[in-house]
């Protein structure tokens, strides 16, 4: 089942390429993913199940351990069901393509397939290579399809991840090489046995974190390695913003989950200060830059960076609370994010312009497409009833009451109380941005546009139900996600 | 419109006493019973409301044209002053050092270094086969020199 869930989109778009209708391939491919991740959902055994369930591995090579491994448990699980419901929302927004529309759907199709694999992936080796195949289609998403100043934005965003992901290899290929030789392997659980065994060195592990930190840290905007991300989501495509802001930008926070705070504890406890000022600097400073914007699309560019610095303060809490709280925050905001780029991109279709001193009113002609960008406006401030509320409060009470030595790190507290001011300029942007685009007088020149078309209510409705599904009843996730942790923040603990 | 309004100021009038909140909180037994805020609370309600009642009733206009009750005591005007002069102003000065400084300045400037840099080096391509050997000989001189004489 694991298996055809990764393989599904990625053959869907190997098709697709070879000549096959390419939305309606798509679509069937994406609604057959989205199917068989909630089918496994709903098989997955108990709710404080540690280990890998469904399993699958194939040999590639004894001499060096690797081996084509796959699996999930919670955490994975809920990466999976994230990537698998924002790509069949972004196959369906994504509409008629005008030129080479084979070409982007396939490239669609081999984002989520990328994505997919690389969170079910248990071999360090496959891990890394399906993000990159999630990567490579970004960049000519957006440098063909593409808006505004698409070709340097692609040029930017390459330049900016590739050398993200060159440091990510070097940090992943120093963490191989720093077991002893009878251990190495590119098998998570088997590293995970040896770094609890303190076969890695606490030097190495200063070392080695500290290069995944940048490497994923890039990947995922992390202050001050941010500036990618608004230019390339206001050039992209919208599905393919929905796509990288709501998926495959996780993919650094799942590396950090995954790897460097399990594998690397001492790495974690040293650098943790280091990551608090850095993630202050994506909640209040980026979240200041983002009041100050004054296209839709640039604001939603810099708030998801913003937001990006919750999940980073979950991260670092090093408590299960918190870490938990990422989790289900990192699936909140994937599909509000997700929500209102879809919006916008179905707002510069009809009228040409993001810029919102130019907009306004707009939802007396577009009431749904207000009523929808509002939900996701409401979600990603983090408002009560939202999947993100229910992620922000755990990772506020989790960093409070941190897993750390408190005598010595008061910094979170002080982080704690700055997170909530984040909220408030979060509040300030999203309802600002509401207000100018779909409040107000209404120009003379916008009375002829046209609301979404009625098909479009099935994604909408499906991303809203579920941040609203996991935000009145988190207690499934949470049970789900929360033994993922357990074991290894209880060794954080250990001098 | 009316009747949310009303369901909500019955549940606010019965909030507040006991017999009614019991039925949703654990309400802390109190040793001693304090009578002088109540009643002052009470006293300040009534006197407001009595004052509201006797203004207000059956008029169109404000009983009192006073500047600072006009303005609700400039306290909207004074949200904003603030707002503009620390967050708005933080926002600004933000964006522009996002945009000058980390952008332009330090992504645009390693960028810049680095084509810049590819350009200076272009000019060393020249083509010429006798200029190549000269400064693989300039090479071999400079590494004899760190090498035995340094």
């Amino acid at each position: 089942m694991l298996l055809f869930i990764i393989f599904c989109p990625i053959a869907a778009a190997i098709l697709i390429m070879a000549g096959a209708p390419a939305r309606k391939t798509a679509l069937a491919a994406s609604a057959l993913t989205l199917a068989a991740t909630v089918f496994l959902l709903i098989s997955f055994p108990g709710t404080q199940q540690r280990d890998f369930q469904h399993v699958t591995s194939f040999s590639i090579s004894t001499e060096w351990h690797l081996s084509f491994t796959t699996g999930v448990d919670g955490l994975s699980l809920v990466m999976v069901l994230l990537a698998a419901i924002v790509t069949l929302v972004a196959v369906w927004f994504a509409g008629r393509i005008d030129k080479y529309e084979n070409a982007f759907y396939a490239c669609l199709l081999f984002i989520s397939g990328g994505a997919i694999g690389a969170f079910a992936s248990i071999d360090l080796f496959f891990f890394y290579a399906f993000h990159e195949l999630a990567l490579i289609p970004t960049f000519l998403l957006i440098g063909i399809w593409g808006s505004g100043n698409r070709v340097a934005a692609a040029w930017k965003i390459t330049i900016y991840l590739a050398m993200g992901s060159f440091i990510l290899l070097i940090g992943l290929i120093l963490l191989y090489q720093s077991l002893p030789v009878a251990s190495r392997s590119f098998d998570i659980r088997a590293l995970k046995a040896a770094a609890s065994l303190g076969q890695i060195s606490a030097d190495a592990q200063r070392h080695i974190y500290l290069l995944l930190l940048i490497g994923f840290g890039i990947l995922i905007s992390l202050f001050p390695f941010h500036t990618w991300a608004p230019e390339a989501y206001a050039s992209a495509p919208a599905p393919a913003a929905m796509l990288h802001a709501g998926v495959l930008k996780k993919f650094g926070l799942y590396g950090l989950l995954r790897l460097a705070t399990p594998l690397l504890p001492e790495g974690a406890r040293h650098w943790v200060g280091l990551l608090v000022v850095l993630l202050l600097g994506n909640i209040i400073y980026v979240g200041l830059v983002t009041i100050a914007q004054k296209r839709l699309d640039w604001m939603l560019g810099y708030s998801s960076v913003m937001h990006m610095g919750y999940i980073f303060l979950g991260i670092a809490s090093a408590s299960v609370l918190g870490a938990t709280g990422a989790v289900v925050l990192m699936f909140a905001h994937g599909l509000s994010i997700a929500l209102l780029f879809a919006i916008a991109g179905e707002l510069r279709k009809r009228t040409r312009t993001l810029v919102l001193d130019e907009l306004g009113g707009l939802g007396k002609v577009m009431p749904f497409a207000g009523l929808a960008f509002g939900l996701g406006a409401f979600a990603a401030i983090g408002l009560p009833g939202f999947a993100n509320f229910a992620g922000e409060i755990m990772i506020f009470f989790g960093a409070f009451r941190n897993g750390w030595e408190m005598e010595r790190l008061h910094i979170f507290q002080i982080a704690t109380v700055l997170g909530l001011w984040g909220i408030v300029i979060s509040t300030v942007y999203m309802l600002r941005a509401y207000r100018k685009t779909f409040m107000g007088t209404l120009g003379k020149h916008w009375k002829e546009l046209v609301d979404l078309r009625p098909a479009l209510r099935v994604p909408v409705t499906l991303a809203v139900g579920a941040l609203l599904c996991y935000g009145f009843f988190p207690q499934p996730f949470v049970r789900m996600i929360a033994p993922a942790f357990s074991t290894y923040l209880a060794a954080n603990k250990q001098p | 419109m009316t009747g949310p309004l009303i369901a909500l100021a019955v549940l606010a009038t019965l909030g507040g006493f006991a017999f009614f909140a019991r039925n949703f909180l654990a309400l802390p037994t109190e040793n001693e019973v304090g009578t002088l805020v109540p009643v002052l609370a009470i006293g300040v309600l009534i006197l407001g409301s009595a004052s509201a009642i006797a203004f207000y009733r059956n008029r169109t206009s404000e009983p009192f044209d006073i500047q600072l009750l006009r303005h609700k005591f400039y306290f909207d005007e004074f949200y904003g002053w603030l707002i503009d002069w620390t967050q708005e102003l933080l926002a600004r000065i933000a964006a522009f050092f996002d945009r000058w400084i980390i952008d332009a300045g330090a992504v645009g400037g390693s960028s810049g270094g680095t084509w810049g840099i590819g350009a200076l080096l272009r000019f060393v391509q020249v083509g010429n086969l006798q200029a190549y050997l000269f400064l693989f000989g300039l090479g071999i001189v400079a590494l004899i020199y760190f090498t035995v004489f340094r």
